[in-house]
């Protein structure tokens, strides 16, 4: 168990990389273009420089005519520009959507893999403990979706392993026996909490493979509660 | 012969009175940014000989720029009087600056 829980979170620091990656990829693409974009569209100004180099080289360029045709030339390029200027507004916008679209495809891609990987992990692990529900008053314990129910004495002993674990703490035995007793620890023998565990064990073991192996229908027999396809012979 | 002598005549009688005018005359270009303006214009300078195309450019970029305007280009420089053409062409820039 603690192997492929290890694999699990290895895909996931994995699936995390390459999100980092594709979004850092996704992102530098689209600055790239952006800044080309940006530095290739031609401001107004390149148009009067245009003209202006235009008037300068040609020296028979003088009649007032043609000095006022070149005036409107410019001004013309001017007036593209500006529409130029709009253009890479709506440029822009549409790259970070594109950019934001391509963000949430990459995501939601690496997304699935992991799930599917996920999904195999728990298929192959069998049970995955995703919700513990104890509910002192119906002594039942309530593993996902199936309920178990236990004696007094196991639903103590699950609840200090419960809280335990809630606290990130391990217990011996005798520490066991000496929260459910209410004695002090050192009073308290390593096998009674032992028998405890065994006995938790058992019972929650019991019911579990029962639910999902072994099924006990009432007053017909046993079946094996898996699919016929699984099953070989060697 | 007639016509040569007659030709001769017509040609000292345009070209006397600018050298006892001393002037020289600038033909240049200039601009205004934002938007862009352009014009041909006739300017002279008082001396009797005219100076190098540098030093022309940097007193007509003076001049000009007291009205605003920025030198392109100097593109001749004659202590001739300028021909009808270059006037018409300079327009209202004629010996304006």
């Amino acid at each position: 168990m603690p192997v492929s829980s290890t694999s699990v979170s290895d895909s996931r620091r994995t699936g995390t990389r390459i999100i980092a990656a594709g979004i850092a990829a996704i992102v530098a693409i689209l600055a790239i273009a952006g800044t080309v974009l940006l530095l290739t569209l031609p401001d107004g100004n390149a148009f009067n420089a245009r003209v202006e180099r235009i008037f300068v080289e040609n020296d028979t360029l003088t009649s007032p005519a043609e000095v006022k045709l070149l005036e409107i030339l410019a001004q013309s390029g001017t007036a593209f520009s500006d529409t130029l200027a709009s253009y890479r507004m709506v440029i822009f916008v549409l790259l970070v959507f594109a950019t934001a679209l391509l963000v949430a495809a990459l995501v939601f891609l690496v997304m699935l893999v992991t799930l599917n990987r996920r999904m195999a992990q728990i298929e192959r692990s069998g049970i995955e403990v995703s919700s513990l529900i104890i509910s002192r008053e119906e002594r039942t314990v309530y593993l996902n979706t199936m309920g178990f129910k236990l004696t007094d004495a196991m639903m103590e002993t699950l609840s200090v392993l419960a809280e335990a674990r809630l606290d990130d703490e391990m217990l011996s035995g005798a520490e066991i026996e000496a929260m459910i007793s209410g004695r002090r620890a050192e009073d308290c023998e390593e096998a009674a909490g032992a028998t405890r565990i065994k006995r938790l064990r058992d019972g929650l073991g019991n019911q579990i493979v029962s639910e999902l192996l072994v099924k006990n229908i009432a007053k017909r027999g046993y079946v094996l509660a898996i699919d016929k396809g699984v099953i070989e012979m060697v | 012969m007639k016509k040569l002598i007659a030709l001769t005549a017509l040609v000292l009688s345009l070209a006397l009175p600018s050298v006892a005018a001393a002037e020289c005359f600038v033909g240049y270009k200039a601009k205004q940014d934002n938007p862009l303006r352009l014009h041909y214009g006739v300017l002279s300078l008082q001396a009797s000989t005219c100076p190098g195309t540098a030093q022309a450019a940097k007193i007509a970029a003076g001049r000009l720029a007291a009205g605003g305007w920025t030198l392109l280009n100097v593109i001749s420089l004659s202590t001739d009087n300028p021909t009808p053409d270059m006037e018409a062409n300079a327009g209202e820039f004629y010996l304006r600056f």
